[in-house]
């Protein structure tokens, strides 16, 4: 038994939930039980596990509950059959981010959170868009930004995030951590500071605007090079 | 187009959802100018490009979830099926093993059932019962007699035959007590002398009693000869009183 199924039956076990087994050749993990409850110091522990790159207590949560979040979504939106197991993925997603994000601090039901998501994201047409994509779409509405076609914006879509990666991997690896735990992982600058051992979370905060800067430097080269 | 710090603080604060009213305001401004417009949205669009790839790279490794476990369901069954035909082949190799151990238990227990000479006598012999002797007179030989009798009922054998012999009374009962008692006291030529003189007497009970544990001393006494002509004549009348004692002795031989 792995530590992830060690933490599952934890929760279990803790929540006296009703565990079922659903495959006897993976036991533990096939288990499933109804309402999963996660402390503030579980999420803590959760969130932890997902910056330093561990996923086995994810993994953990798609085994036990992508069965019933799929039938949920086959039941309750028909329609969304063929893409229901997408949706659940990107409701873990979602998951993964909010937690990382410190926008989750406890559960009470992690099976009930991700059946939230995944209606939310059904009735959004089965779309997950991240907040810069939310804040463009603003920005188009308000600002009357161009409007290209959708077939042209997903081809630039594309472009765009290999320019970035590559623009990304082009830096530091400190610059490419703290951009991601700032931007993409929503951390504050004071834990930022602790996690790369920088002396002050002012010093996280010039260092993370000089990497940022490159970065868009860099873009910006790229996509004038290819043009 | 170079921003001044407070430009970019201005579109930092949009992107991290953090603009004061004022602020606000002032951001709103700068939005009528395309370059700043556009860096906006080049920023936006970098900073979404790499939340996409971050997701992409999650969905990536939230499918292999799934492959693991099918990965985990192909290779267990084969293991599985594996260690099937591996105890499969311990179970042969444990009957084999079993068939052996049971052809060794029956060797050995039909070795133990083939007796040795002294557990086929011990088996056919069964020591004559004492019977209580009557006589009207009691003289000095009944007393004796009936003392003997009493040694020989309590299994002092060596001293009953002390006495039955002291008695020298040649009564063919007296000389089948006296037979019996040198046949417990491993007296065998004894026994057969006072069994022969028994023989030839005309009691009938007692004489066939004789012939019996004379057939059993020949035995004893290794005389084939003597040992198979005696037990052939008692088997060849069924009214003897140890044809099936005489019956069974031959089939154990």
């Amino acid at each position: 038994m792995d530590i992830s199924d060690k933490f599952f039956l934890h929760w279990a076990l803790k929540t006296k939930a009703c565990v079922k087994p659903r495959n006897k050749l993976f036991g533990a993990l096939q288990r499933q039980c109804f309402l999963m409850e996660m402390t503030i110091e579980e999420v803590k522990a959760f969130r932890d596990e997902l910056i330093a790159g561990n996923t086995s207590r994810l993994k953990t949560i798609y085994l036990a509950f992508k069965d019933d979040c799929v039938n949920f979504l086959n039941v309750k939106f028909p329609s969304a059959n063929q893409n229901s197991e997408d949706i659940f993925n990107d409701a873990l997603i979602v998951l993964h981010n909010n937690i990382v994000a410190g926008k989750v601090t406890h559960f009470t039901s992690v099976k009930s959170y991700l059946i939230s998501v995944c209606v939310n994201l059904c009735k959004r047409n089965n779309h997950l868009k991240n907040n810069f994509e939310k804040k463009i779409e603003e920005i188009r509405l308000h600002f009357s930004l161009f409007s290209d076609s959708s077939i042209e914006e997903e081809e630039e879509k594309d472009f765009m995030r290999a320019t970035s990666k590559e623009a990304l991997t082009s830096l530091s690896e400190k610059c490419q951590t703290i951009i991601t735990y700032y931007y993409l992982y929503q951390m504050k600058m004071k834990e930022i500071a602790e996690k790369l051992e920088l002396s002050s979370a002012d010093v996280a905060k010039t260092l993370k605007s000089r990497c940022f800067k490159s970065l868009i430097k860099k873009v910006n080269e790229l996509l004038k090079s290819r043009s | 187009m170079k921003f001044t710090d407070e430009e970019y603080s201005l579109i930092q604060d949009y992107l991290n959802d953090n603009l004061t009213e004022g602020n606000r305001l002032r951001f709103e401004e700068n939005m009528k100018n395309e370059e700043f417009k556009l860096e906006v949205v080049t920023q936006l669009s970098v900073l979404g490009a790499l939340q996409d790839e971050a997701n992409a790279s999650l969905k990536e490794k939230i499918l292999t979830f799934e492959t693991e476990v099918e990965k985990a369901k192909e290779t267990v069954k084969p293991i599985t099926k594996t260690k099937v035909i591996g105890i499969g082949k311990y179970l042969k190799y444990a009957a084999v093993l079993v068939l052996l151990i049971a052809a060794v238990m029956v060797f050995q227990w039909s070795s133990n059932t083939t007796l040795s000479s002294d557990e086929i006598y011990a088996q056919a012999y069964q020591t004559y019962p004492a019977t209580e002797i009557k006589r009207g007179k009691e003289d000095e030989a009944y007393t004796v007699l009936k003392s003997a009798m009493d040694l020989y009922r309590n299994g002092k054998y060596t001293a009953a035959l002390t006495e039955f012999e002291a008695l020298n009374m040649n009564d063919p009962n007296v000389n089948l007590y006296i037979g019996v008692c040198a046949m417990e006291t491993s007296q065998f030529d004894k026994a057969k002398t006072y069994f022969d003189q028994v023989k030839e007497s005309n009691a009938t009970d007692v004489k066939q009693v004789a012939e019996w544990y004379s057939v059993l001393v020949h035995y004893k006494l290794q005389e084939t000869e003597e040992f198979s002509q005696g037990l052939d004549e008692i088997l060849n009348n069924k009214a003897h009183l140890f044809y099936a004692k005489a019956k069974d002795l031959k089939s154990t031989l």
